[in-house]
């Protein structure tokens, strides 16, 4: 049985299940323990950053501590520059998600990092827009694909300047901790 | 790139598997915190193996340590040379120290897993 399948078999008892569904310390400890380390940030760097004493980073890096609240991982959130979802999932949602865990889940990259490889990866670039309809009469792509590429062809709207990671509000973060 | 471990547990002379059967036997609350731990270690490159995610005791072995309701839950592993993390013995105690009969409990079971590491362990239950 796959680890997947033996957790959904503890969640059939239900006090297993609440308890489970509850627990959101856990992760979230070692989450906060392995941005900080990806950052190169010792504890009191952090709390500067969030405007906490060092203690505090250290209860929130314990596993049992589980006592965050919103506010505090919001300010996590703009530290580390990344985005923090809170919603209400099904189990399966969950299971899952602690199921299929590595390195890369654990300590998400900041928005400036993922911004740098998503412009290459999820956006052609017009030159190879424009050779898929310019070779589209020879080969018969169909309007399908063509059309593909033309969706994803920045609108004047998405230009480069609009696109740039803001910054604005971790900067002034910054300052406000310095 | 997947997890970085996969943990497995102690299995005595006669096959039981003594992490899962301990682990049946602590409240709810404590065993799935013990899993979701487990998990999230899996995932934990070895050099952030530190506290309070895993501490070391006993000459040689790391503990686990889950706190709740004012108790706490403890097991001790050791790591394998072929990165296949065993966990070796489940205690509880509210001492701050290990005691000395759980470190030597848990290092008689290292030894009868060194001597036949095929017979002495299986992949962690999460079940």
């Amino acid at each position: 049985m796959s680890k997947y399948q033996q957790v959904w078999q503890s969640l059939q008892d239900k006090e297993y299940r609440e308890e489970y569904s509850s627990d959101v310390g856990t992760g979230l400890a070692f989450q906060i323990r392995l941005l900080r380390e990806r950052n190169g940030w010792t504890q009191e760097r952090l709390a500067q950053l969030t405007d906490k004493r060092q203690e505090t980073i250290s209860q929130w890096e314990n596993p049992n501590y589980g006592s965050y609240t919103l506010n505090s991982l919001k300010s996590l959130a703009v530290a580390f520059d990344i985005a923090l979802l809170v919603k209400f999932v099904p189990f399966s949602e969950l299971v899952e998600w602690n199921a299929s865990l590595t390195p890369e889940r654990l300590a998400p990259p900041s928005f400036t990092e993922e911004n740098a490889t998503r412009r290459v990866t999820s956006r052609p670039s017009p030159e190879l827009v424009m050779a898929v309809a310019a070779a589209e009469p020879f080969y018969g792509f169909g309007t399908a694909v063509a059309s593909v590429f033309t969706s994803l062809t920045p609108t004047p709207s998405e230009g480069t300047a609009q696109s740039a990671p803001d910054t604005s509000r971790k900067e002034e973060s910054y300052a406000r901790a310095a | 790139m997947g997890s970085e471990f996969t943990f497995y547990d102690f299995v005595d002379d006669s096959d039981a598997n003594v992490i899962h059967e301990w682990l049946q036997d602590i409240p709810k609350g404590a065993k799935q915190k013990f899993n979701k731990w487990l998990m999230h270690l899996e995932a934990t490159p070895p050099g952030e193996w530190k506290r309070p995610l895993v501490d070391a005791v006993c000459d040689g072995l790391f503990e686990i340590r889950v706190s709740l309701s004012k108790q706490q839950y403890r097991i001790l592993g050791v790591h394998t040379p072929d990165q296949k993390p065993m966990l070796l013995h489940g205690f509880i105690k509210p001492e701050r120290k290990v005691p000395n009969e759980e470190c030597a409990q848990a290092q008689a079971k290292r030894e009868q897993f060194e001597a036949d590491p095929a017979k002495h362990r299986v992949e962690h239950n999460y079940e």
